[in-house]
C-alpha cells in the first residue's frame, strides 16, 4: 500500500541525514577542536585546511557548524520527543471521547497553551530557571504539545468511525485495546509527519533562543549562536552568517520538505487523488476511471 | 426454554423514538429474520443488544441472552459478554478489518482477548479459517484486509464472529455489499455455522431461505410476527402484505405493485398506527395505536387480511 518516493521526500531525506551525518561524525572527528581559541588564527581566511575559514576567536567555523548540527538534533529529538510523548496520548483520549468532560478540559487547556509563542514560553522559563539548553527544550516542547494533541485528537475520531473500531468493540475489546491495537498504529503516519514538521519548528526556535542568549551556552557550538557572535562583523566578514545561517535554513528545509514528503509517501489516498488529477489536466478534463477512482476512495 | 429474551425494548435520542416496545425471543439453535425498510429501527435493534450504541443514543427495556442481562448493565460486563456469547458480523466488509493488522492476528486477538492461550489461538484461527471456506487458510492468516476480497473478508469477519463460538450470532445485512454469486455461498455458510441466528435484511428473498421465524419492524415497532411460512403466505398486517406485494414477480405490462408513499423520516410518523398514513385500509381507528395480538403468528393491525 506504500508509495513511491517522490522529490520531497528524496530532497528532504537528504538534507536531513547530511545533518544527521555530520553530527554523528563529530562524535569522532571534527578538522580542528570547534572551542579551541587561537589568537594567531583570528578571521583566519578559508582554505588551508580551513575549510570555512576561522572566527573572531580563531575557532573553525567548520568544525562549529559540525558539533553545532549535534546541537540543534539533540535539540530536536528531546523537544519533538516531549511534545509527542504528552500530546499524542492526550490527542488520543479526547478524540476517543469526544463529548467527555475529560476530553474538554484538554482541549482547552490545549488552547492555552497553543496562546503562547514558544520563544515567549522559553524567554519566560529562562528568566525562572537559568537559561540553557535543557530549559530551552521543554518549553519547545511544551510549546509543540498543542500541535500534537490537535493532530492525534482529529486522526483518532477519524478512526473511531469506522467499522473496524465498532467490530472490535463487538469482539469484546476495551478500551486501552483498542486504543493501542487500532488506533495508535493506524494514526501513527500522522504523527510521524507532524513530528518531522515540528522538528523544523524546533530547531527554528533553538537558533533564535540561542541568537537571543536563551539557549545553548557557550562554549558549547549551536548555529544560533554562531549567527549572534558573528552579528558585528556583518558587513567586513560577511562569510561567518553565512555559514550558520545556511545550515539552518537547509535543515529547516530539510525537515519540511521530509515532513511533506511522508506525508504523501504514507497517504496512498491523497497520492492516488492527485496522480489521477495530473493525469486528468493532462488529457484535458476529468478521465471517467479519474472520478471512479476518487469516489471509490472516499 | 429461550437464549434470547427480549421485552419491551425502546431505544430513544434524546425526544425522538426511534425503537418502541419492542419484544421478541429466539430458541436455542432458533434462526430469526429480522425485516424491514431502511430506517426502520432494525439495526439499532441489533446494536443495542450488543451495546453498542452510538453516543446520546440510549436503550430502555430488558433483554436477557442466556441469563445475562444486556441492558442496563456496566460496560464491563458487556464486554466479557461481547465476541464471546453474542457476536455480530456487519454489513460492510471492507472496512470493518483494521488494514494494519494481519488477518490471522485479528482472528486469533478475539480469542486471545477472552483468555485462550496464544498458541492455542493460533492453532484455531487456522481451522476457523478452513471453516469459513477459505482456501489455503496459512496463506489468509499472514494477509493482509487489503489483499482479500469483499467475499474473502466478509468470511474472516464470520470466522471471528465464530471465534468462541457464541449462543448467539447476529448478522447486520451481511451480504449486502456483496456479489450476488458470493452472496449465495455466504448465506449458505452462515445457515450452516451458526448457533442461533437474529439475521437483518431488507431483502426477503434471503429472509425467506434463511430463517424459521420472522419480524417484521415498520417505524420502530415490530407490527408482525410469526413462523417464516406463515407469514410470507398469509400476511396480516397491511405493511406485510404490501411488502410482499412488492417483491412479488408481476407479468409483462403490468404496473409494480408499491406501497404509496415513502419511509416518513423518524419521528415523523403519525400518532396512532405508525403505518396508517400509506395504508391503502387506514380508518378511524388507526388513530388509536393496536397492540400486538395473536399467538404465534402475531400482529399490529385493526383490519388483518385474512
Amino acid at each position: 500500500m506504500r508509495g513511491r518516493m517522490n522529490a520531497g521526500l528524496i530532497v528532504g531525506g537528504t538534507l536531513v541525514a547530511l545533518v544527521v551525518i555530520a553530527a554523528l561524525v563529530s562524535f569522532v572527528w571534527t578538522p580542528h577542536d570547534p572551542t579551541l581559541v587561537d589568537a594567531a588564527r583570528k578571521l583566519r581566511e578559508p582554505g588551508g585546511g580551513y575549510l570555512l575559514g576561522a572566527d573572531k576567536f580563531g575557532r573553525d567555523t567548520f568544525s562549529q557548524l559540525m558539533v553545532g548540527a549535534r546541537t540543534t538534533l539533540y535539540v530536536g529529538i528531546v523537544a519533538v520527543g516531549i511534545a509527542a510523548l504528552i500530546g499524542a496520548p492526550l490527542g488520543m483520549i479526547a478524540g476517543m471521547t469526544p463529548h467527555g468532560w475529560l476530553s474538554e478540559l484538554v482541549m482547552r487547556v490545549n488552547d492555552l497553551v497553543f496562546a503562547f509563542p514558544a520563544l515567549l514560553l522559553a524567554v519566560m522559563l529562562g528568566a525562572v530557571y537559568g537559561a540553557g539548553t535543557l530549559t530551552a527544550m521543554i518549553a519547545i516542547g511544551v510549546a509543540t504539545v498543542p500541535a500534537f494533541a490537535r493532530v492525534a485528537r482529529a486522526a483518532t475520531m477519524q478512526v473511531m468511525v469506522t467499522d473496524y473500531i465498532l467490530a472490535a468493540r463487538a469482539a469484546g475489546r476495551g478500551r486501552m485495546a483498542i486504543a493501542g491495537r487500532h488506533v495508535l498504529p493506524n494514526i501513527a503516519s500522522m504523527l510521524i509527519v507532524q513530528a518531522s514538521v515540528s522538528f523544523a519548528i524546533a530547531i527554528l526556535a533553538e537558533a533564535a533562543l540561542s541568537f537571543l542568549g536563551f539557549g545553548t551556552r557557550p562554549p558549547t557550538p549551536s548555529w544560533g549562536r554562531m549567527l549572534q557572535e558573528s552579528q558585528e562583523l556583518l558587513f567586513s566578514t560577511p562569510r561567518l552568517a553565512l555559514w550558520p545561517g545556511l545550515a539552518i535554513a537547509l535543515a529547516v528545509l530539510g525537515f519540511n520538505l521530509l515532513g511533506d514528503g511522508l506525508r504523501d509517501y504514507l497517504d496512498p489516498k491523497l497520492r492516488r487523488i492527485r496522480e489521477r488529477t495530473r493525469r486528468s489536466e493532462r488529457s484535458g478534463g476529468p478521465t471517467k476511471e479519474g472520478l471512479r477512482g476518487v469516489s471509490e476512495e472516499r | 426454554m429461550k437464549l434470547l429474551s427480549v421485552e419491551g425494548l425502546s431505544v430513544r435520542a434524546g425526544e425522538l423514538e426511534l425503537v418502541r416496545e419492542v419484544s421478541f425471543a429466539i430458541a436455542p439453535g432458533e434462526r430469526v429474520g429480522l425485516i424491514g425498510e431502511s430506517g426502520s429501527g432494525k439495526s439499532l435493534t441489533a446494536l443495542s443488544l450488543m451495546g453498542l450504541l452510538p453516543e446520546g443514543v440510549s436503550a430502555s427495556g430488558t433483554a436477557v441472552l442466556g441469563g445475562h442481562r444486556l441492558l442496563g448493565v456496566p460496560e464491563k460486563r458487556l464486554k466479557g459478554l461481547r465476541g464471546r456469547t453474542v457476536s455480530m458480523v456487519f454489513q460492510e466488509p471492507m472496512t470493518a478489518l483494521n488494514p494494519l493488522m494481519r488477518v490471522g492476528a485479528q482472528v486469533s486477538e478475539v480469542m486471545t482477548l477472552h483468555g485462550r492461550d496464544r498458541a492455542a489461538a493460533r492453532a484455531r484461527t487456522l481451522d476457523l479459517l478452513d471453516r469459513v471456506r477459505l482456501p489455503h487458510p496459512a496463506q489468509i492468516a499472514r494477509a493482509y484486509p487489503h489483499q482479500l476480497s469483499g467475499g474473502q473478508r466478509q468470511r474472516v469477519m464470520l470466522a471471528i464472529a465464530l471465534a468462541n463460538e457464541p449462543d448467539l450470532l447476529i448478522c447486520d445485512e451481511p451480504t449486502t455489499a456483496l456479489d450476488v454469486t458470493v452472496q449465495k455461498q455466504m448465506l449458505e455458510l452462515i445457515a450452516e455455522v451458526a448457533p442461533a441466528l437474529l439475521f437483518i435484511t431488507h431483502d426477503l428473498a434471503v429472509v425467506a431461505s434463511m430463517c424459521e421465524r420472522v419480524l417484521v419492524m415498520y417505524g420502530g415497532r415490530v407490527v408482525e410476527s410469526g413462523p417464516m411460512r406463515e407469514v410470507f403466505t398469509r400476511p396480516r398486517h397491511r405493511y406485510t402484505e404490501g411488502l410482499l406485494d412488492a417483491s412479488r414477480l408481476t407479468p409483462r405490462g403490468t404496473r409494480l405493485p408499491t406501497i404509496k408513499g415513502s419511509v416518513p423520516s423518524a419521528g415523523a410518523f403519525p400518532e396512532g398506527c405508525v403505518f396508517r398514513n400509506r395504508c391503502p385500509h387506514a380508518g378511524p381507528r388507526c388513530e388509536t395505536e393496536p397492540a400486538l395480538t395473536g399467538e404465534a403468528h402475531g400482529y399490529a393491525c385493526w383490519h388483518p387480511g385474512d
